[in-house]
């Protein structure tokens, strides 16, 4: 079969019935993508690539974990995140992963394609500028959504949390992006 | 930044090679699966009981009555619940909960809506035990002649307390 043709998840199936080589071809997708979610998420001079390959090493480790009837795409994003959310370090790490309020309880967010396509333009100015100074609960589903491009529904399944939180993640970072880019804006104008 | 990708695709493909990089088999994470299962069903069991431990309590010893006896009643029945074991049973349930958060049919709902969910199931549950049959009816007369085993006598003989002296009729 083609490689070209071939979709993630039926290349991650030949992996699975032993055709390792085709993971290669997973690799070739999705580094470049892991590569810039990381630089954006971590926002430091981590050593990205480590951590990317550490992420590839270990999405071939439990490939038969992977339901090939979900997509691959949030399944990988997800052991990433996961990598990048440890490179943090403890502290935040907690803070992310402790129950909060956003993920006790259903929040009336949705995705409205026409809204958001408007505020694109908009948001990927403020992320150039101000996405460092965003806290990491808000910067991941901010990189997710406006670089990354993922649907609500994928992000939910790359961070576990309901539909409807990535929603009000989305809304209140759009916020702190705001105020961080409006901040950095008055700082640059004092000086 | 090729460069990067190659080195990265190749290293992964040589590991692969060379056997330094392997899948973990499907039997592990089958096993892995069937163990958290498990456990969950092993967290749900002990919380019915529970719940059934409390809802026989209150019949048992007659303070669930207590609450038609207007506020001075309810303050009473609220004195004389079993409170530890209510404790018990709702860390219990937030602890199945987490460990059920892993999968998206528990991750997609909100978190206190999965958590009421499956409360609401291990009281219904409880409750239908003890009203629907005569299991702890019989496990109580066991529990007199101390026929029951481990802590299960005074489970059962503790569902029966009577209340502390201030509460007695003189």
């Amino acid at each position: 079969m083609e490689a070209l043709t071939l979709t993630d998840e039926e290349a991650a199936r030949l992996v699975q019935l032993g055709e390792p080589e085709m993971f290669g071809v997973l690799v070739e997708r999705y580094e470049e993508k892991l590569l810039r979610y990381g630089r954006r998420f971590l926002s430091k001079s981590e050593d990205i690539e480590d951590i990317v390959q550490d992420v590839f090493m270990s999405a071939y480790e439990n490939i038969q974990d992977f339901d090939t009837h979900a997509r691959f795409s949030p399944w990988i994003y997800r052991i990433a995140h996961n990598a990048f959310v440890n490179k943090l370090g403890k502290s935040v790490r907690d803070r992310l992963r402790l129950i909060d309020l956003d993920t006790l309880l259903s929040h009336p967010a949705y995705e409205d394609p026409d809204i958001e396509r408007r505020e694109w333009k908009e948001v990927g100015k403020m992320i150039d500028k101000a996405l460092a100074e965003v806290a990491p609960k808000y910067r991941e589903v901010l990189v997710l959504y406006y670089l990354e491009e993922l649907p609500y529904k994928e992000i939910a399944d790359v961070l576990s949390v309901p539909q409807s939180t990535v929603g009000v993640r989305l809304k209140r970072g759009k916020e702190a992006l705001k105020r961080a880019y409006e901040q950095l804006e008055r700082d640059h104008g004092t000086h | 930044m090729e460069h990067t990708k190659d080195t990265i695709k190749e290293n992964i493909l040589h590991k692969i090679k060379e056997n330094k990089l392997s899948m973990r088999p499907r039997a592990y994470f089958l096993l892995r699966m069937v163990l958290v299962a498990l456990l969950g069903l092993v967290i749900l069991l002990v919380s019915v009981f529970l719940f059934n431990l409390i809802f026989f309590s209150m019949r048992v010893s007659g303070h669930a009555h207590l609450m038609s006896y207007g506020p001075s009643g309810i303050a009473i029945f609220l004195r004389l619940f079993p409170w530890p074991l209510l404790i018990v049973d709702v860390l219990l349930l937030m602890l199945l909960e987490h460990l059920l958060r892993r999968f998206r049919f528990a991750y997609k709902q909100p978190i206190l809506y999965f958590f009421f969910a499956i409360l609401a199931l291990a009281i219904s549950v409880g409750l239908l035990i003890d009203r629907s049959s005569d299991v702890n009816d019989r496990m109580l007369r066991h529990a007199d002649v101390n026929d029951l085993p481990g802590p299960f006598n005074n489970f059962y003989e503790g569902a029966r307390r009577l209340p502390p002296p201030e509460f007695r009729v003189r």
